[in-house]
């Protein structure tokens, strides 16, 4: 209900505060607490509620004659293609409300696809590195190689899938092209719009982040009890089974995470300014891309090599920790270069 | 689903329409519009809410205190003698669109 209450503050915070804007907004809040109190006895919960409501607002503008207010113009929008010369740049049109509710509905429908792709990445390697430690160990009847050739198909089924479900996604969001690509103009309307957004999101995305961090921070727990508990014998053979369950715990607080992300993402898209170097911030999200998509593997390769080569079952699982510490390290340094050459 | 571009000039009359039955106030106009109009037409709080203060401006609806069905106080909205005959006008505005819409559309596979 307080989230009703500030997403009319903000709406309204523009316009002065004449007599007749302030009964617009008593009246306006009576229709939504009205429309929030009948979506909880439809059974909704108080999110879905005031996400319900916060859609079904519409747009202040269309007052405009009634409260004796002028409609607010985007600003460059007014730029006339005529008036100036062809060099000029003529700022992209704004995206209209209808525009930003569609794209945000989108996001939020192929989120769940776009997770669960992330996590089958993640849980790709796992029956590779369980039937292979197993085989190595004698623990099963199937020699290394007929292990490593299913686990193999294995992980490139995962990633088949996920790859399917990331392309099928990106079908799904092409007629957003413009707004992903920030090739708008930001309109006050769409910008109040989309922070509400963010804030009626953002109580379950807090939930969901506390849930993620919990099973990262778990996940080591596997690899480490067994590397310290078990008899060393014991160890070598399970070590493969305890990194799947690690990968899983990883992957599940991955889904999680990312599953909840949706609003939020809709309402960076449609809040991100607009910049006339496009390529260059694709070329920086890429960079930070690059590097998080091999480190991974790379520090799983690591830990194999030391693992296998030097026998050290043992002592290699610090590799995880720190692997990860490193990376925190890594991404931190980044992006304060990023930034310092965003100042430049 | 319909635009809200396309159906704008026809808040004023779903509107009227509602009042010509009983008094009522925003939050049970916009109810019964969503309930008539099902997944095709999905009004915004804006949307009827202009349309309300437009038509009292207008002198088409006066409205007063009263108290919803849960006792609550709301603004109520009562049709006009001219809001009944701009309706009437609207209506038959209306039928004339619609038919005039009707002649091109004729034989146009969907």
């Amino acid at each position: 209900m307080n989230v009703i209450t500030a997403y009319l503050d903000t709406m309204f915070a523009a316009y002065p505060p004449s007599s007749r804007m302030l009964e617009a907004k008593a009246e306006l809040h009576t229709m939504m607490e009205d429309a929030y109190t009948a979506f909880l006895d439809q059974g909704m919960s108080e999110n879905e509620a005031v996400g319900r409501v916060i859609t079904e607002f519409g747009n202040l503008d269309e007052l405009a004659a009634q409260l004796g207010i002028t409609a607010e113009i985007a600003p460059a929008a007014a730029t006339q293609p005529n008036l100036v010369g062809a060099t000029v740049r003529v700022a992209p049109a704004p995206i209209t409300l209808d525009e930003a509710e569609t794209y945000a509905h989108a996001r939020r429908t192929t989120q769940t696809r776009f997770a669960l792709a992330q996590a089958l990445f993640v849980l790709s390697p796992a029956v590779l590195i369980v039937l292979s430690t197993l085989s190595a160990a004698g623990a099963i009847p199937f020699s290394s190689n007929a292990s490593a050739l299913i686990g193999v198909l294995v992980l490139l089924a995962f990633v088949a899938v996920a790859v399917g479900m990331l392309i099928q996604r990106k079908q799904q969001l092409a007629p957003f092209a413009r707004i992903t690509a920030g090739e708008f103009t930001r309109s006050g309307a769409v910008d109040r719009w989309a922070r509400a957004l963010a804030t009626s999101a953002a109580p379950h995305r807090t939930t969901a982040q506390q849930i993620a961090i919990g099973l990262w921070i778990l996940a080591i727990v596997p690899v480490l009890a067994l590397s310290l508990l078990a008899p060393p014998d014991t160890s070598r053979t399970w070590i493969g089974v305890a990194l799947a369950a690690t990968l899983l715990m990883i992957a599940a607080g991955l889904f999680i995470l990312l599953r909840s992300g949706g609003d939020a993402s809709a309402a960076a898209a449609l809040t991100q300014s607009h910049r006339g170097d496009l390529g260059d911030r694709d070329e920086k999200r890429s960079l930070v891309g690059v590097i998080a998509s091999f480190y991974g593997p790379l520090l799983l390769a690591v830990y194999f090599a030391w693992s296998f080569i030097g026998d050290a079952w043992d002592s290699s699982w610090i590799v995880w920790p720190v692997g990860a510490v490193l990376f925190g390290a890594i991404a931190a340094g980044l992006r304060s270069w990023e930034r310092y050459r965003a100042d430049a | 689903m319909i635009s809200a571009d396309a159906i704008r000039g026809y808040v004023d009359l779903m509107v009227l329409s509602l009042l010509r039955e009983h008094p009522s106030y925003a939050y049970e106009l916009a109810q019964q519009i969503t309930a008539t109009t099902g997944s095709d037409y999905a009004i915004k709080q804006t949307t009827l809410y202009s349309a309300v203060k437009r038509l009292e401006t207008t002198g088409l609806v006066t409205s007063y205190p009263g108290a919803s069905g849960s006792g609550k106080a709301r603004t109520y909205y009562r049709i006009t003698p001219a809001g009944s005959i701009h309706l009437a006008q609207k209506v038959a505005e209306w039928r004339d669109t619609k038919s005039v819409v009707d002649r091109f559309v004729e034989g146009i596979e969907q």
